[in-house]
């Protein structure tokens, strides 16, 4: 079993060796973002200066990042580099979401074990989705209907965007991709406009009890992934643009596809969990 | 040579020598070897086989480990061991018989066990509020067929919604202080005011801890007349080293007139 | 030994090459090497900022009512011991143990993600800044575990959410190191290496990895609960208001328990690669050796209730908990007499690495025992939160873990630095520390029994002998690692070099050259042998019992 591929001489290698500032970058950026969620704890609004520093640096680092892999990968389209380690992006990902389980597994756990305490300290079965209210609260509606369509649907475009990469129809593609980042910035929109109505309208909050806690942390941390995954589509948009994509040579999509997938996957329980009720 | 061999002996021991010279005077306390309650025997019991149990293991390591520290010692430089790589009955002798072992044990713990999850019927019922940092003690009588208002039913002990007891007071409150009597078995239920700490009694091997907002319970029959040390044992704040109570257990006799005595018009 | 075949020349790094120290080499380093060097040397300082808080604690518990320190100090301090040696000291040495000799020893040229492993280096380098700063901002006081409600009353103690964020982004840094060290085993071993020709170092790390990420995320959840609890009014573990106080434990020990097995595992694969070095024979058992870091991996995610027995939860649901923990026992015991089966009939050479080996195989198994009582529910209704989980934790982390760690760190030095450790200056730091810490950890596990609570600043006088012999082998144990600091200044100031294989290993690691090129190895290895193949067989051996030359 040879996992080393076939080695052309002469050919440099991508990235064996090489110093790379952004790692360092990124890492000063994120102790910023934290020491500056100590302030804001304290209400102290000199922290958002920290966090917005840090989130800028740790953003132009991991954009600068992406630079970088973007580069190497169309370097190694036109055969002036070769990779230095076979495929091993699918790997990553699949590792980082069985991760991502065990994350939102631990807040579903956290749902499921409040719910039953709920019940067992109350006798009664809805007490717990009232929130601490006087009646159970109407969560699903408009919104996560929406919600739902967006995200599948952006599931679909981004298959078929990537079936027609694949046929080297990168036009095609292009657009597929474009209208998935705008199905998931669309979401985004819908979910800020949703908990806005649910803190105004409902009274409902991330205070509402044990049902208002494990809902918004559930929903805020899927969110955050949902922003991520609109930050790496469209990188991918981008990097499309800068023919760094082929029907041979689309590694990035997939695995990013993949992730996307996931993201559509949680908030499928989601949906079923805390919206509908259903287990 | 015989000198030398003698100092290494000398220098690997010497750590289990000073570790006797300390042990001596500390060992073993008396509710270790004298239980105080019914069924702290049977605790005591698998404690002392678990550490023979345990010795045995260990003499047998180390009892290797010197064999083949004299016997397989290389003499010069260059020698090699044999290459042999497993054996399979071996491995499957030291699965199986530690195997055996353990769930001999798990069995019996079980059994000890059980006897802590089956209390016998208990009237009497102290119902111990930690706090930042001290106990509070409360005496309950319970009974499954009390009713009306002054009863209380205390729910969900431990979480479990099929637990519950019916208990009235007895009109007895007391900080840092209390006292059971001898030959009775006691229940307790325990709570916080605040933080989780915990409610140990070292001498009748048992604690549990007191959480906010739930009742656990735990209980016990002394057999010993005497005083007994309570502390908390989980950290509660800077208190924590300080938080203690003494457990008195008396003769029943004694003990019905310390609840007369200590009965107040303020209840509950 | 493994044949080579030629494989491409790769390109040669323009950095290496200009002489003398420059910062952007090791800041912006994506060498495992260097990165590995980093996380051993600031693991190191933390080592030594652990051992004095542990100091001042014994100084104060040498006789009872010393009151050297102030109470809130005090178990500022039991925090800040607990959590520096955890996450800053065993972790990251384990860790740049792991990221120098990994991919050299599955014949590799760096990690999957080599910059990815820099991101880790750096967000583990700002999570200790971060807890660092709880010296100077105040230090968490609710023990490196935080129960609630205890972590949540206080919302105006800084510490407690200094720490919270600290810690938080050590578990980025662990989810992402995982991540590595799983798909750098799983894709790039040398050809021929197939799974189970892996050396068992290799398979520590690989379960590792797993542990990592699966177990870091339980934790995130718990303390992401209680800062949101703290300060934004949010009821997870309120129960006044419905919440539950258990379930921050159950969060915490789903993720704590794997911790202590993520803390032991590469320590099993250090001695498993030392012991047959030094016997200069096969590890014994070697698939028993796989399978069982396997199971005691996959079964540490059941037993987490364990360190619950006594919290309250439902009693009757806690048995099933202590026979997991009697069934994790199995396998656990198994590599211990395999290890002794391996030095059986073996030849072997007294080196520092195996002498700390020894001094492991004594005291986890101790550890161990200790570890059965604590799993007999009964028993542990009497022992647990007292002084004899100390004892206990005490053995398998600093007899299990520390142990490995410095037989690892004896053991690799020549091939991180070419030099051998001074062997005289190691066997005095090898037996000062192992009377030191015999004498420090045994007394603990009576004065548990007898009645000493743990994370107390004070106690009964009657428990003051005991005390003062645990505060006097704390001091020997302590004052004994500056004979290790003093036996690596002389040594790289001797700069005496000792040969790429001074050991003899036939592991991959030990066949290149040294200082390892930055590129590890000029032609990439291909394997045909087993990881230990070393002895002579058996047929040939039992003719003579006189040495052969090897």
């Amino acid at each position: 079993m040879a996992d080393h591929a076939a080695q052309e001489p002469g050919i440099p290698h991508t990235q064996l060796g090489h110093t790379n500032p952004w790692p360092f970058t990124a890492g000063v950026g994120l102790l910023l973002v934290f020491f500056g969620l100590l302030p804001i704890a304290y209400s102290n609004p000199g922290g958002w200066l920290l966090i917005v520093m840090g989130f800028g640096l740790f953003g132009i680092a991991v954009a600068a990042w992406l630079g970088t892999l973007s580069r190497e990968d169309i370097s190694e389209a036109r055969g002036l580099t070769q990779p230095e380690f076979p495929r091993i992006a699918p790997w990553f990902t699949g590792f980082l979401i069985l991760s991502e389980i065990f994350l939102f597994g631990g807040l579903f756990a956290s749902y499921f074990y409040l719910r039953n305490w709920d019940y067992i300290q109350t006798g009664s079965l809805m007490h717990f989705y009232t929130g601490g209210g006087s009646a159970p609260v109407q969560v699903w509606g408009l919104f996560p209907l929406l919600n739902t369509f967006f995200l599948l649907t952006s599931s679909i475009t981004l298959q078929i965007g990537e079936a027609y990469l694949k046929k080297g129809k990168i036009a095609v593609f292009q657009v597929l991709l474009g209208i998935t980042v705008l199905l998931g910035v669309m979401f985004l929109a819908s979910q800020v406009y949703e908990f806005v109505n649910f803190v105004t309208k409902d009274h409902f909050t991330l205070q509402s009890g044990t049902y208002g806690a494990t809902f918004f942390s559930l929903t805020s941390l899927h969110g955050l992934h949902v922003t991520a995954g609109v930050i790496l589509l469209s990188y991918l948009l981008g990097g499309s643009f800068a023919g760094q994509f082929s029907a041979k040579r689309h590694m990035a999509v997939t695995v990013i596809g993949i992730y996307w997938h996931f993201v559509d996957v949680i908030w499928i329980f989601l949906v079923a969990v805390l919206y509908l009720r259903l287990i | 040579m015989m000198v030398t061999t003698l100092l290494r002996i000398l220098r690997r021991t010497f750590p289990w020598l000073l570790a006797a010279l300390v042990v001596t005077p500390a060992w073993p306390s008396d509710f270790l070897v004298h239980p105080v309650s019914a069924y702290s025997g049977s605790i005591d019991a698998i404690l002392w086989v678990t550490i023979a149990i345990s010795i045995v293991f260990f003499a047998l390591v180390v009892g290797i480990m010197a064999f083949v520290f004299f016997r397989f010692r290389a003499k010069k430089a260059g020698e090699e061991g044999v290459r042999i790589h497993g054996n399979v009955p071996l491995e499957i002798v030291w699965t199986v018989v530690p195997a055996i072992i353990l769930v001999a044990l798990s069995i019996w713990a079980v059994d000890v066990f059980n006897v802590e999850l089956n209390p016998p019927e208990s009237t009497l019922i102290v119902k111990v509020t930690a706090y930042q940092f001290g106990f509070d003690f409360s005496y309950y009588e319970s009974s499954p067929n009390f009713q009306g208002a002054q009863t209380v039913t205390v729910h969900n002990i431990c979480g479990n919604p099929a637990a519950f007891v019916k208990i009235r007071s007895l009109g007895v409150k007391t900080h840092g202080h209390f006292e059971i009597p001898q030959g009775v078995p006691v229940r307790f239920l325990v709570t916080s005011k605040d933080v989780i700490h915990s409610f140990w009694v070292p001498a009748f091997m048992i604690k549990r801890d007191t959480v906010p907002g739930l009742s656990s319970d735990m209980w016990l029959t002394p057999t010993t007349v005497g005083t007994y040390p309570v502390k908390c044992a989980v950290l509660c704040g800077p208190g924590h080293d300080g938080m203690r109570a003494t457990l008195k257990v008396v003769p029943k006799a004694e003990f019905s007139s310390w609840l007369a005595a200590h009965k107040t018009l303020a209840s509950r | 030994m493994s044949e080579t075949a030629a494989l491409a020349q790769p390109h040669h790094d323009q950095e290496e090459h200009r002489g003398g120290f420059r910062w952007t080499n090791w800041l912006f380093t994506t060498d495992h090497k260097k990165i590995g060097v980093i996380y051993m040397l600031v693991a190191f300082f933390f080592f030594f900022v652990g051992g004095a808080l542990a100091g001042v604690m014994r100084a104060q518990l040498a006789a009872p009512d010393l009151h050297l320190v102030g109470n809130t100090t005090f178990n500022g301090l039991v925090s800040m011991h607990g959590t520096i040696m955890i996450f800053l000291w065993v972790m990251p040495m384990m860790s740049g143990l792991i990221n120098f000799v990994m991919p050299l020893q599955i014949g590799t040229r760096d990690m999957a993600f080599p910059r990815l492993n820099a991101l880790s280096l750096w967000i583990f380098v700002g999570g200790g800044i971060v807890l660092f700063s709880t010296f100077f901002l105040g230090m968490p006081t609710a023990g490196w575990t935080s129960y609630a409600p205890l972590s949540v009353n206080d919302p105006h103690e800084v510490g407690m959410d200094v720490w919270i964020l600290g810690i938080e982004m050590l578990g980025i840094s662990s989810i992402t190191t995982g991540l590595n060290f799983v798909v750098t085993i799983m894709r790039l071993r040398a050809p021929g290496m197939s799974l189970f020709k892996m050396p068992l170092f290799v398979w520590s790390t690989l379960v590792t990895g797993w542990l990592l990420i699966l177990a870091m995320p339980a934790i995130a959840v718990a303390l992401f609960a209680v800062f949101t609890e703290r300060h934004f009014g949010v009821d997870f573990f309120n129960a006044a208001r419905g919440g539950d106080p258990i379930l921050y434990q159950h969060l915490f020990w789903f993720f704590g328990h794997p911790e202590v097995y993520i803390l032991i595992m590469p320590a099993f694969g250090i001695i498993s690669e030392v012991i047959p070095v030094f016997s200069r024979k096969p590890i014994f058992g070697y698939k028993a050796m796989a399978w069982s870091m396997i199971a005691i991996a996959f079964l540490s995610f059941l037993v987490w209730a364990h360190h619950m027995f006594t919290s309250g939860m439902d009693p009757r649901l806690t048995l099933p908990f202590m026979i997991m923990t009697m069934v994790v026992a199995i396998p656990t015991g198994v590599k211990m007499f395999n290890w002794l089966a391996t030095m059986w009939k073996g030849k072997l050479y007294f080196e520092l690495p195996m002498v700390f080996a020894f001094g492991f195989l004594v005291t986890f198994a101790l550890g161990g025992f200790t570890g059965v009582m604590l799993a007999i529910i009964p028993l542990d209704l009497q022992l647990t939160e007292t002084y004899f989980v100390v004892g206990h934790m005490h053995y398998v982390m600093f007899g299990g873990s520390v142990l490995a760690i410095f037989a690892g760190l004896y053991f690799w030095f020549p091939k991180i630095t070419g030099y051998k450790l001074d062997h005289k200056l190691g066997l005095w730091h090898f037996w000062i520390t192992l009377i030191g810490m015999n004498l420090a950890f045994f007394p603990m596990h009576w004065l548990g029994l007898l009645g000493m609570p743990r994370r107390v600043a004070n106690y009964d006088p009657s428990f003051a002998a005991s005390n003062l012999w645990v505060s006097v082998g704390g001091f020997i144990m302590g004052l004994a690692q500056l004979i290790l600091v003093a036996n690596f200044i002389i040594t790289m100031l001797k700069k005496q070099r000792c040969g790429t294989n001074p050991w003899n290993s036939v592991s991959l690691e030990w066949s290149t050259a040294t200082p390892v090129p930055p590129h590890n190895f000029d032609v990439l290895p291909q394997v045909t042998e087993g990881p230990y193949h070393y002895g002579i067989p058996e047929e040939e051996s039992s003719t003579k019992e006189q040495a052969r030359h090897g």
